[in-house]
């Protein structure tokens, strides 16, 4: 509305069509400026290039295997922001609020189900994609920066795995951390005092769970939401999906 | 006079007593702003490492009573649950040996039906002889004894932060 003075009665019959206006904030143009605008005028949308080539959208190409990561990740986080509802990470209720999750909460059994299976295929589409990457040499010029970056993000996903193992705290979780944590005290020179850090002490035992809760639901999903973000900008910045040249 | 400096701008050069200086102005307070920031990020890291290590532990303690002589009958392994430790008494003594495999840190077996073998790991297969010695699979050392004392009470007491390097059996 550019016109200085209207009357109450149309500021209130204008309200939905300038409500709707200022949200989207569109128009004037031609079709096809219309039609990109739809895309990068919108904050979700703008990662993807307005126009792309057709071999992108081919699926024999790149067999979706980025993007079924991202959204397996997706869904590890709406599942595990639910599960933190009633996971307690104290060495007393741990075990006992995971059974409750299983057998008491309504849906419990699903979430923990949906996060278990999730984070494996993670790890397995994680390298899916990898090896996708390197068989078609998409590692290559201008991409090997990002290559790094998704070398960032496996290790990302596997320490988020490694970390969530202990949080059911059952035999299996104490022993495999035990064992890992005894693994990492044979890097040279500092491993002993990289498994103190790490665990807090020199068990598993309170501390330990508390610093792979901390990790697991704090700190290495805010780095990996980070490096995600990285990762999508730079196939952008680096030409695109990888894709064949065209014929 | 003219030169570079190190962002390979040109400069002039600020002239004192009609010499040209080594360096300008922006130069040095460059060199003074980096070296400030480098020092301030190591310096964080440095604390962030103290902040992150417990300087109290709240865990079982490493010296601890097991009971007395007459709980160890001659010839008897037993194994101290929770503390990862077996007493061992025969003919000539009584010794306490760390049931924590070399390896990786699994809790090893006592084996009973086997005079070779006195204890077999688990995890990755690693075997040792009743003394503790490795006799195969992963482990790269020996299972360590560890001291072991009567206190004035006549309770058994084991040292588990101190290692028998030597081996010496307690004679009781």
């Amino acid at each position: 509305m550019n016109k200085a003075t209207y009357s109450l009665a149309e500021s209130i019959k204008l309200l939905p069509v300038n409500i709707r206006n200022s949200v989207i904030r569109r128009g004037g143009g031609s079709e096809d400026q219309e039609r990109a605008s739809v895309v990068f005028g919108n904050l979700f949308l703008h990662l993807h290039p307005v126009r792309v080539h057709l071999n992108t959208l081919r699926l024999g190409y790149t067999l979706g295997l980025g993007l079924i990561s991202f959204y397996l990740l997706v869904i590890l986080i709406i599942s595990g922001i639910l599960l933190m509802f009633y996971y307690i990470p104290s060495i007393d209720m741990a075990y006992n609020s995971m059974l409750d999750l299983e057998f008491a909460v309504s849906f419990g059994v699903v979430l923990r189900n949906m996060h278990r299976w999730a984070a494996h295929a993670m790890v397995a589409f994680v390298f899916f994609h990898m090896c996708r990457v390197f068989y078609t040499a998409s590692y290559k010029s201008p991409r090997e920066f990002n290559w790094v970056v998704g070398v960032c993000l496996l290790l990302l996903t596997l320490f988020l795995s490694f970390t969530g193992y202990l949080l059911p705290w059952d035999q299996l979780a104490f022993w495999a951390i035990t064992v890992g944590t005894n693994i990492v005290t044979y890097v040279p020179w500092i491993g002993d005092e990289l498994r103190y850090l790490m665990l807090g002490g020199t068990e598993v035992g309170q501390m330990a769970l508390l610093r792979f809760y901390v990790l697991h639901i704090a700190v290495l999903p805010m780095v990996m939401a980070a490096l995600v973000g990285v990762h999508f900008w730079r196939i952008r910045k680096d030409g695109g999906l990888s894709r064949p040249l065209d014929n | 006079m003219a030169f570079e400096n190190s962002s390979g701008e040109t400069d002039l050069s600020v002239e004192t007593s009609g010499k040209p200086v080594a360096e300008n102005r922006r130069g040095f307070v460059k060199k003074l702003a980096v070296t400030a920031l480098a020092l301030g990020a190591g310096g964080l890291t440095v604390q962030f490492g103290r902040f992150m290590t417990p300087n109290v532990l709240y865990e079982a303690a490493k010296v601890f009573k097991v009971g007395k002589l007459g709980d160890f009958p001659i010839g008897s392994r037993i194994v101290i649950e929770g503390r990862g430790v077996e007493i061992v008494r025969g003919k000539e003594g009584i010794h306490a040996i760390s049931l924590v495999c070399t390896h990786l840190g699994c809790l090893v077996n006592p084996v009973k039906n086997d005079p070779e073998v006195g204890y077999a790991c688990p995890c990755h297969g690693s075997r040792f002889a009743p003394t503790g010695k490795v006799l195969g699979g992963a482990a790269p050392t020996d299972l360590p004894w560890y001291e072991m004392y009567m206190d004035h009470m006549g309770t058994l007491v084991v040292d588990a932060s101190t290692v028998n390097h030597k081996r010496t059996k307690l004679v009781v």
